[in-house]
């Protein structure tokens, strides 16, 4: 969600959500299982890429740690040769190429991407976006959701959100969005966590949710 | 090459989906029902004003969405029940049973339903505002708001969060210290 | 790490596996759409909704459809999202190489050609319909791709779910030689007809003019579907999310470097 020279990015905390159903199937533990004992694999679906720039995996866990590796490659990469931080947009590009590049075999993930790009006068703008699984960017003024409650998420979010809101209103307006949308989605939800980037601070805060 | 004779299947198919979406908030002497009047089908529209909330009583107001042949047919045929109650008791059906009502009509289609969901809004004989709502065979239950339809997930969520809070219409209301705003409640 | 170009398949044998256990794959991106091209005295106008759908779900509601082939060659893409961004993405750097290698403006033909070639590689698997159109040496040229990479040399044409809704204002009430100003009005016409009686079309027209004097993208030309601002406020009394626990990484806004007294480094 884009605020006031800020952004915020949230996700829940469960892992592989709609893995749960074949997970069952193949693996001994259940998704669920493991999520509650490898808490800090979870958590790390919204990961940072630099200082002011978070990127959000959602879908299969598998291709959450092998995308998020490649790209952290990729940005390392980029960092070493070009002398200088990614940007937002650019990373976002790397992002959907890297989806497009598995066209007809895609990671199940749909990125969402928030950060705050250098402007050339020095300034800071806030900058979105999202992606289905296989790179088609979309670039928002407002918010991005993805994930299996999406639909609830653009409910919500069309309703609550508004232009123009400072750092400790977009955390309650982006945490309430999350939370009440993920009551509603069967295959969501087991905690929460924010981040809401601003020019000189990341405040990262997890949520008191329902555990149901 | 002699053609084989090949066995012809035939289908039945008399279900349609009409979009639309409808939704009710109960508050405490009061109910506020609305629905949208596109009828679609695909990507086309057949009608942008075909209504889909109807008055029964002066206390009862039925929102229809789904097939929306088997909606009119529906309320048509409730319409028709509530008169006859009337013409047996000289008197309105109250809102509960009224709720009873459509749940043994649509049940009685347990095998061949009405598809249509839906949304019973009006006053108790208590004088309190009441929501039912309903699935295509009968499972009914009393909330405090309720969506159906097209858009309902987008809009089910966004009532639970700026409606729920704040109306006690329904025991069953389960009011969580985390997520919502605990101390407006109180004032 | 090596990695050749073109299409990675990798994943393919997982997904299928996974298919089959009964995981659906996510939904792509798509566009409706309705998109138009019209040819009038000077040049070639093309014409774009800006609503961008996943399932009945409006993912995006003023997405771009025109895309940028060369100055004065563009191409308006419905189907499958990525699949219209990323070919039309992919052309406009080949025409610029080809430009570059031949040392001449390039057609609308060419453009033409690598699509349809492209597409008809794929089988239809690129879902991309495509309404190409430009001004080139041998004057306006407007075209439209299908998907198996079939195409079709009209003076007017649509594609897209509001295909229908465009065609039939154009059938009625195109004409040879239109002015700049009559052929715009239809354009937005068509669109129109497409955002408001298809579904999977909506909220803005886009147009492009070409003309071989230049080319004017009219990005949300109108917008006839503006949201009303809200009757009340939706904001909440700060402290109203419980939260569990929180970290605050303070981030650096400015550094000033103060150079320490001593003789600088000999770099000679």
């Amino acid at each position: 969600m884009v605020g006031k020279d800020c952004v915020a990015i949230a996700s829940d905390l469960r892992l592989g959500t709609q893995a749960l159903g074949i997970s069952s199937n193949f693996q001994r533990v259940p998704v669920s299982h493991f999520s509650r004992v490898c808490p800090s694999l979870t958590i790390c679906q919204v990961f940072p890429i630099t200082d002011r720039l978070y990127v959000g995996l959602p879908g299969l866990g598998t291709d959450v740690t092998t995308l998020y590796e490649r790209f952290r490659y990729r940005v390392n990469m980029y960092t070493i040769k070009e002398e200088r931080e990614i940007h937002p947009e650019t990373f976002t590009h790397m992002v959907s190429s890297t989806l497009y590049e598995h066209r007809f075999g895609p990671y199940f993930i749909e990125p969402v991407v928030a950060g705050l790009s250098k402007l050339p006068t020095g300034g800071l703008k806030p900058f979105i976006a999202a992606m289905d699984l296989i790179g088609c960017i979309n670039f928002a003024k407002d918010f991005v959701v993805a994930g299996t409650a999406s639909s609830k998420l653009y409910g919500v979010a069309e309703g609550l959100w508004e232009p123009d809101l400072e750092p400790e209103d977009l955390f309650e307006t982006i945490s309430q969005t999350l939370l009440n949308a993920v009551d509603r989605d069967a295959f969501s939800g087991w905690g929460a966590v924010v981040h809401v980037i601003t020019k000189d601070r990341v405040i990262s805060r997890t949520l008191k949710a329902r555990m149901d | 090459m002699d053609s084989i004779a090949h066995p012809t299947q035939r289908q039945f198919s008399p279900y349609s989906d009409n979009g639309g979406t409808i939704l009710a908030i109960a508050g405490a002497d009061f109910t506020v029902i609305a629905g949208d009047t596109r009828q679609s089908e695909g990507y086309s529209i057949q009608t942008r004003y075909a209504p889909k909330v109807f008055p029964l009583t002066d206390r009862a107001v039925l929102a229809v969405n789904g097939f929306a042949a088997d909606g009119n047919m529906f309320v048509k045929k409730v319409k028709q029940r509530l008169e006859w109650y009337r013409h047996a008791h000289s008197k309105d059906m109250p809102l509960r049973a009224i709720a009873r009502l459509i749940q043994t009509m649509l049940y009685a289609r347990r095998f061949f339903p009405f598809y249509v969901y839906n949304i019973l809004g009006g006053i108790e004989e208590d004088g309190t505002g009441a929501v039912y709502s309903f699935d295509p065979v009968g499972s009914y239950e009393r909330e405090a708001c309720r969506a159906a339809g097209a858009a309902q997930s987008l809009v089910q969520p966004f009532l639970d969060n700026q409606a729920c809070p704040f109306i006690h219409t329904s025991p069953f209301v389960v009011l969580t210290v985390d997520n919502r705003d605990i101390a407006d409640l109180f004032q | 790490m090596y990695r050749s170009s073109g299409f990675d398949f990798s994943n393919s044998i997982r997904n299928h596996s996974l298919a089959e256990k009964g995981l659906p794959l996510p939904k792509v991106t798509s566009t409706g759409t309705t998109i138009v091209g019209c040819v009038f005295k000077d040049g070639i106008i093309l014409g774009a909704d800006t609503r961008a759908t996943e399932g009945p779900i409006v993912a995006d509601k003023n997405c771009e459809k025109i895309h940028y082939i060369s100055e004065s060659i563009r191409c308006c893409g419905a189907g499958t999202a990525a699949d219209t961004e990323f070919v039309t993405a992919t052309i406009s750097s080949n025409m610029d190489l080809h430009a570059l290698s031949t040392g001449r403006k390039p057609r609308v033909v060419t453009a033409m050609t690598l699509l349809k070639q492209h597409l008809f590689r794929y089988q239809g698997h690129v879902g991309a319909a495509l309404v190409l159109g430009g001004v080139d040496v041998t004057g306006p040229q407007l075209f439209t791709i299908h998907p198996h990479g079939s195409t079709d040399k009209l003076p007017y044409v649509t594609m897209g779910s509001g295909s229908l809704a465009a065609m039939a204002i154009f059938e009625s009430s195109w004409q040879p030689n239109m002015t700049r100003e009559q052929a715009l009005q239809l354009v937005t016409t068509a669109i129109s007809a497409g955002i408001f009686n298809d579904l999977g079309s909506g909220s803005n027209v886009d147009a492009c003019i070409i003309t071989a004097t230049g080319t004017e993208m009219l990005r949300n030309f109108v917008k006839p579907n503006e949201r009303v601002e809200k009757e009340r406020k939706y904001t909440f009394r700060r402290g109203a999310t419980a939260w569990k626990s929180e970290s605050i990484r303070k981030l650096i806004v400015n550094e000033q470097v103060t150079p320490v007294a001593g003789e600088a480094m000999d770099v000679s």
